[in-house]
């Protein structure tokens, strides 16, 4: 009985393992031949994204993302005089925060212009939170836009990423 | 004020019907904080509500998970888990209610038969998320064959996260205006369901010196894609010192980093955090960086429990790469890269952490927490370098009821306070 036993059991084990392999085989087969379709692959393209304005009260917030970026990922970012434009907002309250990282350098809002620069000096992100801006509603709808063309930002690999979008209008992006 | 009693009472009212579910197919919890802050602008700082609801019936649980803050109802999350014969199931839906959005759902299958383990992974992404819609399923086949185990992931548009490969990371979704992220294990990848790549990994091989080798063909569309090489734990007869090599081969390159790796004894209870250094910024070895440059000693530690006290100090030696990580994450010493990488908060200026703990037994159930941490800023020139005090309490009003409240205090005054409750049925 044992010895049956012990048989149907090596029998069992050879069987599982030629399933094992011929699963396998077959999978990477059908997938290979598969390819033939020429399916298109979604890309993403780096981009640089201002949340909309959280409210709550006479407070306000706005964050800074990105996502998709490239060379090991964003570590610098600066906003010339003017490249931010707000609306509803008491300029004089305006605090900006490193998130992720990053530290700010040096930032200055005055009347419905704006402008900053901050770092990463340990590595870049990829994808994520790197600001947040806080400042006092003054109005009804405050907004918070970027000019594209008065922005630059850097890679941790110290090079200009010269590629990317400016996303306003989605509130959700994945990474 | 009689209003705010009417609130208070109704609050309470609510919070202790809860526990009446006790025992019924219903369980959850619902934990809620509120925080505020000196300020110009408005004492509130943060308003955090999470609401469990679960439901049980036959072999499945189904799961609600809601979750509020001060601007507004942000997340909420469906869920199914449970076993159907040999298939162990798990679905997972996820809306913006703030947006009234659908934003993403998985389905994962998974069954073992006969030594082999399938998985059916499947995933949709909204076009409300920046680089969808996109959808897609993966089938992952593993068993053994004597001592190697071959892993087979098939994507056809979808790819399932790999912990031990930075490669495949699943799929983490934030809301753009809070920074508030969701993960999930299946990212789908493409538009439309095609096959997009195959990932075959074989692993067991072990020589004498060599703790494992593991080895990964990744095909895509486009062809081959890469074929890697991990030796992991290589015996260079030095009892203190081994590396983990990475060869991988491209299309067109071919490269090797080696990652040394120094092996310290158990200690009794100082803990000591200790590197190799190289002359690469990240401490490995590959291309011109080939030397070992020294050992660093980056941070120190100590712990002692007695009787349900816990004593700790975590002091940073290195502030320019390493952290201690904020309370939620555990408070622990980690290199800022690899914080960074896991989405992990630190305290990037504090190099000290002083931090008494007393958990002990309630008087109706349940366990009570004091947890006091003072910190110590390497910028600051107060009494001994001291940076903040985060204090917080945790009462139980029976094994279901728990009151909270946390102070935190730096150099500046107050900078927060804070009053939760989190109630469980």
């Amino acid at each position: 009985m044992n010895y049956l036993d012990k048989e149907r059991k090596g029998v069992m084990a050879v069987q599982s393992r030629r399933v094992v392999l011929g699963l396998l085989a077959v999978g990477l087969i059908l997938g290979l031949t598969a390819c033939m379709g020429g399916w298109f692959t979604h890309e993403q393209k780096a981009t640089l994204i201002i949340g909309q304005p959280a409210i709550s009260g006479n407070r306000g917030e706005v964050l800074i993302s990105v996502t998709n970026m490239p060379n090991q990922g964003l570590a610098s970012i600066a906003i010339k005089d003017q490249g931010i434009t707000t609306a509803n907002i008491d300029p004089t309250s305006v605090q900006v925060e490193g998130l992720n990282g990053f530290t700010l350098l040096a930032s200055k809002f005055v009347g419905t212009d704006g402008r900053l620069a901050a770092v990463n000096s340990t590595s870049g992100s990829v994808g994520g939170t790197i600001l947040k801006i806080t400042f006092e509603v003054t109005g009804a709808d405050p907004t918070f836009t970027l000019d594209k063309t008065k922005v630059s930002i850097g890679s941790a690999l110290n090079t200009l990423i010269n590629t990317w979008d400016l996303n306003t209008e989605t509130n959700y992006y994945a990474k | 004020m009689t209003k705010k009693i009417l609130i208070a009472t109704t609050l309470l009212a609510v919070v202790v019907g809860l526990t009446l579910f006790a025992g019924s197919p219903f369980s959850g919890t619902w934990s809620s904080e509120i925080t505020f802050e000196q300020g110009t602008i408005n004492p509130f700082k943060s308003l955090d509500s999470v609401l469990d609801i679960n439901y049980s019936f036959g072999s499945f649980l189904s799961t609600s998970k809601s979750e509020f803050m001060l601007f507004g109802f942000i997340w909420q999350g469906f869920g199914i888990t449970g076993t159907l014969g040999a298939f162990d199931i798990q679905g997972d839906v996820l809306f913006g209610p703030s947006t009234a959005d659908y934003i993403y759902s998985q389905l994962i299958v998974e069954a073992s038969i006969a030594g082999i383990d399938f998985g059916f992974y499947f995933a949709q992404l909204s076009d409300k998320v920046l680089g969808g819609a996109a959808d897609g399923f993966a089938v992952r086949l593993a068993g053994s064959v004597g001592a190697f185990d071959i892993v087979s992931i098939m994507e056809i548009g979808a790819q399932i996260e790999d912990e031990d490969d930075d490669n495949f990371n699943g799929i983490t979704i934030y809301h753009a205006s809070t920074g508030l992220y969701k993960h999930y294990v299946t990212n789908p990848i493409v538009v439309g369901q095609g096959f997009t790549g195959e990932k075959l990994t074989v692993s067991g091989w072990s020589f004498g010196c060599v703790e494992d080798i593991s080895t990964t063909l990744y095909m895509t569309c486009q062809g081959f894609d890469f074929l890697r090489f991990d030796l992991t734990g290589v015996d260079v007869g030095l009892s203190w010192l081994t590396f983990d090599v990475e060869l991988t081969f491209q299309l067109q390159t071919k490269s090797i980093v080696l990652t040394p790796t120094l092996v310290l004894g158990e200690a009794a209870c100082i803990d000591v955090y200790a590197a190799v250094l190289t002359d690469a910024q990240d401490n490995t070895i590959y291309g011109g960086f080939a030397s070992l440059t020294g050992i660093s000693l980056y941070g120190l530690g100590f712990s002692y429990s007695w009787d349900g006290v816990t004593v700790r100090d975590l002091t940073v030696l290195d502030t320019s790469c390493y952290a201690i990580t904020t309370p939620e994450y555990g408070s622990a010493i980690e290199e800022i890269i690899e914080a960074l990488k896991n989405g992990h908060e630190f305290y990037p200026d504090y190099w000290e952490l002083i931090s008494i703990e007393v958990v002990g037994d309630g008087c109706c159930g349940g366990t009570y927490i004091f947890l006091a941490n003072t910190y110590f800023d390497k910028n600051e020139t107060a009494l001994f370098g001291w940076g903040m005090t985060h204090i917080e309490v945790t009462i139980p009003i029976n094994s279901m009821i728990f009151l909270s409240s946390q102070v935190e205090v730096d150099t500046s005054g107050l900078d927060h306070f804070g009053f939760g409750f989190k109630v469980g049925w």
